[in-house]
């Protein structure tokens, strides 16, 4: 099937399986290695791409879904130069050790700051709750995405 | 081989076309969230998919007199997130709100929890609560309405037919209709219920419970309801004290519903959590309608 | 210290971070060769059986170029536990393995031109099980009714003793007894468990993998394959995490043997499910702990015994039961001690490596027995422990090295100021209601740093100073995602008065790296590598001072090492340390280049402790870790920044330890938490601000006074969230994870 879709700022126009995972198209068929696969169930968000604006587990979606949308990535983002501050930030507080949960948790971050620039440590916490990251504990991520929501309000 | 197809129908009459082709290993999907996951663990190589998010009509929430219309393929961020329902049914809100996780909310659908028919549904114990109907359309582009009730079967079974779709959901509200929910999983957040629980309770001008409803899921098939509990809170004058009540009669609730089962040691307990959680959140928002009246 | 430090104790940014967080790292599931196949385990769905595995449906699927069973594999047994040859270990797994003795065990490998017909084939491939009765769980393998190897299921069984136990009990005025047991657990790192490996034009077979120690991996390859060493290269990959779990070898010896039979790139990928199965576990354990004291508050003898569930092959059946052991003695100054460790076969997951190495098993139990006691004889808890705690530079009672420079009783008493324990003890219980129950709880532990006492604790180390201005250091570590190269980066920067960004130091390579005796584990790293990479530079700074003075013709005391610039006292004219490298080159005829040997000189033992405030709700039996601090004997810290993640991530693991992790298996040896939807690991909403105090207070033996902390972490939180519940509820919950529906039943027997 062909798929047409935008997919980090480019439109792409390809004939894909369109049963095949989201995930699987992305990582195999776009080359798009950051979208990682952590458990294949929705449950670790290694895999979190931003769809439309909404952030979501690419391993719960047909690609075949995708059709007529926007798809963002973590090479999106670089590429755009969105990711700039929030990857900054991130690497200042020390929210990347192994670096696998990375990109899922930066694009969930940044889905929650494109409609709330002033979020709350709570709604940090809500926005990652579907990103699994066995090495940080969290607490340098929350802060890394606080910090800027402080450089913004400033 | 199967060649493996995908259609999404944009509109219902394509959707009712397509679903004349559909047999076994056609799957309809919304947000995926369950059946993407279900494929890829039981290996399923070949099969279709009937892609009904393209259905713009089916992603709607209106009011129209006093009755809720919610688009099956509504997903459950937008449902905790509707101004109406905030208003009108709050339980549904705080369980969407409670469903997976921010990524499965922002695909996860209502029509899908509800044809998944899982047994720790958590918007099904809320809309059977609001003695919910479901429209249903077939190839024949024929449209029946049916009680949620009746075509969830649970544990993952539904009563559709091969060639059925939901489309959309309605139930009725009323003014000084008070309603909650609550759960309780393994975790905080990003949890499945172990137990969960919907109230909705009518009160009356001398402040008094004139109409209860209530249901309790993940102690059965589908959710259950608890006449039970029902009875100590009509003619009740709603307030704190009912509380000590009301607790009993649940934990003997799910003794009834589970006698023999393992986890009613937990459970008959751990319901009293849920019922004392939604109690209080009832008093807050009578609290804020009366702050309203006096405005 | 007395000199001011400039790179070390920084928390500088590492360099791996910016391509981590822009997605372009690329671990081995992201990597492509030419050619390349793709290969999946086919794992054991029953406990225990003979297998008869039909592969002929399954080889028709288009794509698919092979299926190996154990028909096909050498028959050379291994053990996975076993890092170098001087580990004496039971050989009793092979690369596929001929019975089924755990559902998860290897048992067949797919390989084909694509992941789907690969899939395809797995669901193809017809396996006939004649069960066998099984072993769950340690009681069952104690009967010994069903024996699963040999002529009992008691793999290995060690008692360690200082004193006279039965004397010393004589003396107490009470014993206090209490029996605890702890869960299986998975490592969960993010990224699952792959391999990569090809064979090169001249026949050298080369693996890509996330691992500990490619030495083992090269080791056991070689063994299986009938390899020489020499022929075979494994290079450490990126890795997504390991925790231990990566520590053995799992997927290299049978992802090599494909590649070798088919003469092509085969990648190796498991997925969750196949990693929480197929892989390690932390071990289960049923621990007895009897504490004989004083009604003073001496302890004056311990009796341990620990009963492990050591899975269904050998793998570390003597170490984790030695190292949870060899723990008991060095927390507390105990005259009179007996540890007896007995590890049993079951038909369940291997046990192996899992940060802490059994220090999180018996400090889970014998942690809640110091409460016990203290409760016993009306004595604040942390006063009976400061009461009994070691203290700097005491002997180990058993005979293993000197405790070092041991800091427990300042981290108790810095922890209770920080904490405001007193006034919290006072206070706590004002805060209950009617459905919520608030407690307060500590715990302290201890770990150790390398093998040094036990086994051969030494690396090599080779480094340059370039002409390019670039040091140069090839030292064999693998950064699991801690940041290890940061922290040797920090060490040379220090001796070398060097910014960390011109050091370069690429991680373990067989073909590269000098031997390394034990690899990345055993929380050897920053005090015995780092030590080793201190001793290097300073060995290469010695010589670079030399070959300057040679060529320039001044005296040593003259020469100053300033921000990478050599000079002369007084003098306007630096030089960088590459042009005096590429002078060294050009009038002296040699490298700037040092090649040494670093023994490991001291084993001391590190030491946490956890204080920590929980809510319990007492209908569902929810637990909320209100405030938590961690305070940590280290030593000296490296990097400020990553020592608080260690901290931070360390006690992510605990927390799920004490209140939701756990592989459920059933009895039929099913795994029921087969993927992270029932395998529940802290989220962020669950996961508390971790408020951190640092201990430092320099260990001489360690690299600028450094020791270890990255297995510490996960220990002290448990015990002490499981004190804090018990002290909220007046109940003595040993059975971790304390779950809401232990909680409520313990709420319930209460009553």
């Amino acid at each position: 099937m062909i798929i047409r879709a935008l997919i980090n700022g480019e439109k792409i126009n390809k004939d894909v399986d369109p049963n095949k995972r989201l995930l699987d198209f992305l990582r195999e068929d776009m080359r798009l290695i950051s979208v990682k696969e952590g458990c294949g169930e929705g449950e670790c968000g290694a895999c979190t791409v931003i769809l439309d604006g909404k952030a979501v587990t690419s391993c719960t979606i047909f690609t075949g879904q995708i059709q007529g949308c926007e798809v963002v990535t973590l090479e999106g983002l670089d590429k755009s130069g969105e990711l700039d501050k929030i990857r900054d930030s991130f690497i200042k507080h020390g929210a990347i050790q192994c670096g696998f949960c990375t990109p899922g948790m930066i694009l969930s971050s940044k889905a929650l700051l494109d409609k709330n620039s002033n979020p709350t440590k709570e709604e940090i916490k809500r926005a990652i709750e579907g990103n699994l990251c066995r090495c940080t504990g969290y607490n340098k991520i929350v802060e890394a995405v606080e910090e800027i929501v402080d450089s913004e309000v400033k | 081989m199967h060649k493996n197809k995908f259609s999404a129908p944009q509109t219902l009459k394509e959707l009712s076309k397509a679903l004349k082709t559909k047999k076994e290993n056609c799957f309809i999907a919304a947000g995926g969230t369950d059946l993407a996951v279900k494929i890829n663990k039981n290996r399923i190589f070949d099969y279709s998919i009937i892609d009904i998010t393209k259905i713009q009509e089916l992603e709607k929430i209106e009011m129209i007199n006093n009755s809720i219309i919610i688009g099956a393929c509504t997903t459950m961020q937008s449902i905790e997130n509707s101004e109406i329902l905030k208003v009108y049914a709050p339980a549904l809100v705080k369980a969407a709100s409670k469903v997976g996780s921010t990524q499965i909310r922002n695909r996860a659908t209502i029509g899908g929890n509800i044809a998944n028919a899982s047994q720790s549904a958590d918007t099904l114990t809320v809309l059977m609560t609001y003695n919910a109907e479901v429209e249903i359309i077939n190839s024949q582009g024929k449209i029946v309405t049916n009680k949620v009730n009746d075509i969830v079967k649970g544990l993952e079974k539904n009563l559709l037919n091969q060639d059925e779709v939901i489309t959309k959901i309605k139930f009725k509200v009323e003014d000084n209709e008070l309603s909650s929910f609550s759960k309780v999983g393994a975790r905080k957040a990003v949890t499945i219920s172990k137990i969960n629980c919907c109230i909705k309770i009518k009160i009356n001008k001398s402040n008094l419970i004139e109409k209860a409803e209530v249901y309790f899921g993940a102690i059965g098939p589908k959710p259950i309801k608890s006449e039970i509990v029902e009875n100590v809170l009509v003619g009740k004058k709603f307030s704190k004290e009912v509380l000590s009540v009301l607790l009993d009669k649940s934990s003997l609730q799910v003794n009834e519903a589970i006698p023999t089962r393992a986890s009613r040691y937990y459970k008959r307990i751990a319901v009293k959590g849920l019922v004392d959680s939604i109690l209080n959140d009832l008093i807050e928002q009578e609290q804020s309608l009366e702050g309203d009246l006096y405005e | 210290m007395n000199k001011k430090l400039k790179y070390v104790g920084k928390g500088l940014i590492r360099e791996d971070s910016y391509d981590k967080a822009s997605g372009k790292a690329k671990y081995v599931c992201d990597m492509e060769k030419h050619n390349m196949l793709h290969a999946r385990l086919l794992l054991s769905e029953k406990a225990h059986a003979e297998i008869k595995i039909d592969k002929k449906q399954a080889l028709k699927i288009p794509g698919i170029v092979a299926i190996y069973t154990y028909d096909d594999i050498p028959k050379i047994a291994y053990n996975s536990h076993q890092w170098y040859p001087g580990v004496s270990a039971l050989e009793d797994e092979y690369i596929l393995n001929d019975k089924a003795r755990f559902v998860g065990d290897r048992i067949a490998i797919v390989v084909g031109e694509t992941k789907e017909s690969v899939n395809r084939a797995l669901k193809e491939i017809k396996v006939e099980y004649n069960e066998l009765s099984n072993v769950i769980g340690i009681e069952s393998a104690e009967k010994d009714e069903m024996i699963i190897k040999g002529n009992t299921n008691l793999a290995f069984s060690k008692k360690l003793s200082c004193g006279n136990i039965d004397e010393s009990f004589k003396k107490a005025d009470f014993i206090i007894e209490d029996i605890g047991t702890t869960q299986k657990i998975h490592h969960a790192a993010m990224e699952t468990h792959s391999c990569l490996a090809e064979k090169d034009e001249i026949g050298n077979i080369i693996v890509w993998m996330p691992c500990q120690v490619v030495f083992q991996e090269q080791y056991i390859i070689a063994k299986v394959l009938e390899m020489p060493y020499s022929k075979v290269r494994v290079i450490k990959s990126i890795m997504g995490g390991s925790f231990g779990g990566k520590g053995q070898p799992i997927l290299g010896p049978i992802c090599a043997f494909a590649a070798k039979e088919l003469n092509r790139p085969v990648k190796l990928i498991m997925d969750r499910k196949d990693v929480i199965q197929g892989t390690r576990s932390r071990n289960a354990s049923r621990i007895i702990v009897k504490t004989g004291i004083t009604k003073d508050g001496k302890i004056v003898g311990r009796e341990i015994t620990a009963n492990i569930d050591g899975g269904a092959y050998y793998t570390n059946a003597a170490a984790i039961a030695l190292a949870m052991g060899k723990k008991s003695f060095r927390l507390y100054d105990i005259d009179s001690q007996i540890f007896t460790g007995n590890t049993y076969y079951t038909n369940t997951i291997p046990g192996g490596a899992c940060r802490g190495y059994g220090s999180p098993q018996i400090h889970a139990v014998t942690e809640l027995n110091i409460d016990n006691a203290a409760r016993k004889i009306g004595m604040d808890t942390c006063e009976f422990r400061l009461n009994n705690v070691v203290s700097p530079n005491a002997e180990d009672p058993i005979g293993a090295p000197n405790l070092g420079n041991a800091r427990i009783r300042e981290c108790i008493t810095k922890g209770m100021k920080r904490f405001n324990w007193y006034e919290r003890k006072q206070l706590i219980n004002n805060k209950n209601t009617d459905r919520y129950a608030y407690g307060i709880g500590m715990a302290c532990a201890t770990h150790g740093n390398g093998y040094h006492g036990a086994f051969p604790d030494f690396t090599n180390v080779d480094i340059s100073i370039l002409p390019s201005n670039v040091v140069w250091i090839k030292v064999g570590i693998h950064d699991q995602g801690c940041g290890t190269v940061q922290t040797m980066k920090q060490i040379a920067a220090e001796v070398l008065d060097i910014d960390p960004v011109s050091i370069n130091i690429p991680q373990a390579d067989t073909f590269i790296s000098p031997y390394d005796s034990a690899g990345s584990q055993a929380s050897r790293v920053t005090f015995v590598c780092g030590g080793a990479v201190k001793r290097a530079a300073e060995q290469i700074r010695e010589k670079l001072i030399n070959n300057f003075c040679k060529l320039n013709g001044c005296s040593k005391e003259k020469v100053i090492l300033k921000d990478g610039y050599i000079y002369k006292e007084n003098s306007s004219e630096k030089y960088t340390y590459g042009q005096i490298a590429l002078e060294t080159e050009t009038n002296l005829e040699e490298s700037l280049n040092v090649n040494m040997t670093y023994k490991s000189p001291a084993n001391p033992a590190v030491y946490a402790v956890s204080f920590v405030e929980v809510k319990v709700d007492k209908y569902t039996g929810q637990v909320e870790v209100k405030d938590i601090l961690e305070v940590h004997d280290i030593g000296q810290s490296i990097n400020p920044v990553l020592v608080e993640g260690q901290i931070q991530g360390g006690a992510q693991m605990s927390i799920g330890m004490a209140l939701c992790e756990e592989i459920e298996i059933n009895k039929n040896g099913r795994v029921k938490s087969e993927n992270f939807s029932k395998y529940h690991i802290i989220n962020a909403p669950d996961m508390p601000e971790i408020k951190m105090e640092l201990v430092e207070k320099c260990e001489p033996t360690g690299p600028f006074g450094a020791k270890s902390v990255g297995e510490l972490v996960a220990v002290a939180p448990a015990p002490a969230i499981l004190n804090a519940i018990n002290n909220a509820l007046d109940t003595n919950i040993t059975v971790y994870p304390a779950t809401p529906e232990r909680i409520i039943e313990a709420i319930t027997n209460k009553e």
